[in-house]
């Protein structure tokens, strides 16, 4: 008997993936969910999406239904990263951020205070943003440097990860690489994860900067990433 | 000393202007790194021969929480990463005894799993042939 079968009546409880196995999957054989990674926040008509822990979001349901009454579109999508993959209308009730989520695949804003001074090492701390749901944590880097370089000053730029996936917060922790360009009074930096070269980062970084210190410089930062909640570290919850 | 000033005053105003514009996503600094990032992924894949047997798939969170796979191959363990930058979810469909095999020079993926066997075509976002 299948405990799911009261939830889409009008199917056959003998189906695999509504006869659409390139769309959905259904590898625990309790409902169907949308393919395309974990942790994904998506809903589509009456289908349940899967969440991070493995399990169903089942109060969706409600959600969609509402959804489908006021519109045509069979797929909506609420954190805009998989707007275009998906191929949803973009209409306002489904999607009232779309207009700043076409970015690809960038979910994090970051901004802080860094302290470079190659070749002995550098310093960050700052807070980082989620985009798509506003949580937000503390991120502190620390590191040596290769390099040229003496700057005090602030920066803020975004984080990225690759298409189509929400970016978690610890995905950012661990060993990572920074080129560090300054001139005048201005910086700009990129890095990514250091340990994942060979197939591709797990994300990217790139922040512009004000600056203090030598008028040019360049560094390569090799610094270890830390987040942290502050709310949970002050309050204990 | 004015001198310095409005050029410090220049930069900041430079900075701001900088960080609003990439902060409400008018200018996306990734878009064409990723877009490289996933065609050199999509490259190494496809030179990439993998045959075993999964004995677990998951993410890493000791490295940057990448898809992982770990499997075993003529009684060796090994591990692969090549399904981190996979967008068509074929990772989230492998499961522990799962067999697999993916030749080298094809982006064809073999899962068997019960007796049964189903190909997937690995899938990178990489508009480059």
């Amino acid at each position: 008997m299948d405990p799911m079968a009261d939830v889409a009546p009008d199917w056959t409880p003998y189906r695999y993936g509504f006869n659409n196995p390139v769309k959905y999957s259904d590898t625990t054989g309790m409902f169907e969910y949308v393919k395309g990674g974990y942790g994904e926040d998506i809903e589509v008509g009456n289908v349940w999406s899967h969440t991070e822990d493995g399990g169903y979001n089942s109060d969706k349901k409600e959600k969609s239904e509402d959804k489908m009454a006021s519109s045509s579109s069979v797929v909506s999508v609420n954190t805009g990263y998989q707007e275009e993959k998906m191929g949803a209308t973009s209409g306002e009730n489904n999607c009232p951020d779309c207009g700043k989520m076409h970015r690809d695949a960038t979910v994090m804003e970051m901004g802080g205070v860094n302290v470079t001074v190659a070749p002995l090492g550098n310093f960050s701390i700052g807070l980082i943003r989620r985009q798509n749901d506003g949580e937000w944590r503390i991120v502190l880097s620390v590191g040596p440097s290769a390099g040229l370089d003496a700057s005090v000053g602030v920066f803020g730029g975004t984080v990225s990860g690759p298409n189509n996936e929400q970016l978690e917060f610890s995905t950012l922790e661990g060993l990572g690489v920074s080129d560090s360009y300054s001139a005048w009074v201005l910086d700009y930096q990129s890095g990514s994860n250091s340990n994942n070269g060979r197939y591709g980062e797990a994300y990217k970084t790139s922040t512009i900067g004000i600056s203090f210190g030598s008028p040019v410089g360049y560094s390569r930062n090799y610094s270890y990433t830390y987040t942290f909640d502050l709310k949970r570290f002050v309050l204990g919850k | 000393m004015m001198k310095r000033r409005f050029e410090i005053l220049i930069g900041v105003v430079i900075f701001l202007v900088l960080v609003t514009l990439i902060f409400t996503g008018k200018i996306d600094l990734h878009s064409g790194d990723w877009q490289k990032t996933r065609c050199k992924a999509k490259d190494r894949a496809f030179n990439e021969e993998i045959s075993g047997v999964i004995i677990n798939s998951y993410r890493d969170s000791d490295n940057h929480n990448i898809k992982t796979v770990e499997f075993e191959s003529f009684r060796k363990m090994k591990k692969s990463l090549i399904l981190h930058l996979e967008v068509s979810g074929i990772h989230t469909e492998l499961v522990a005894e799962d067999s697999i095999f993916k030749p080298k020079g094809q982006l064809n993926f073999f899962l068997i799993r019960n007796g049964n066997t189903r190909e997937l075509m690995l899938d990178f976002d990489c508009d480059q042939p």
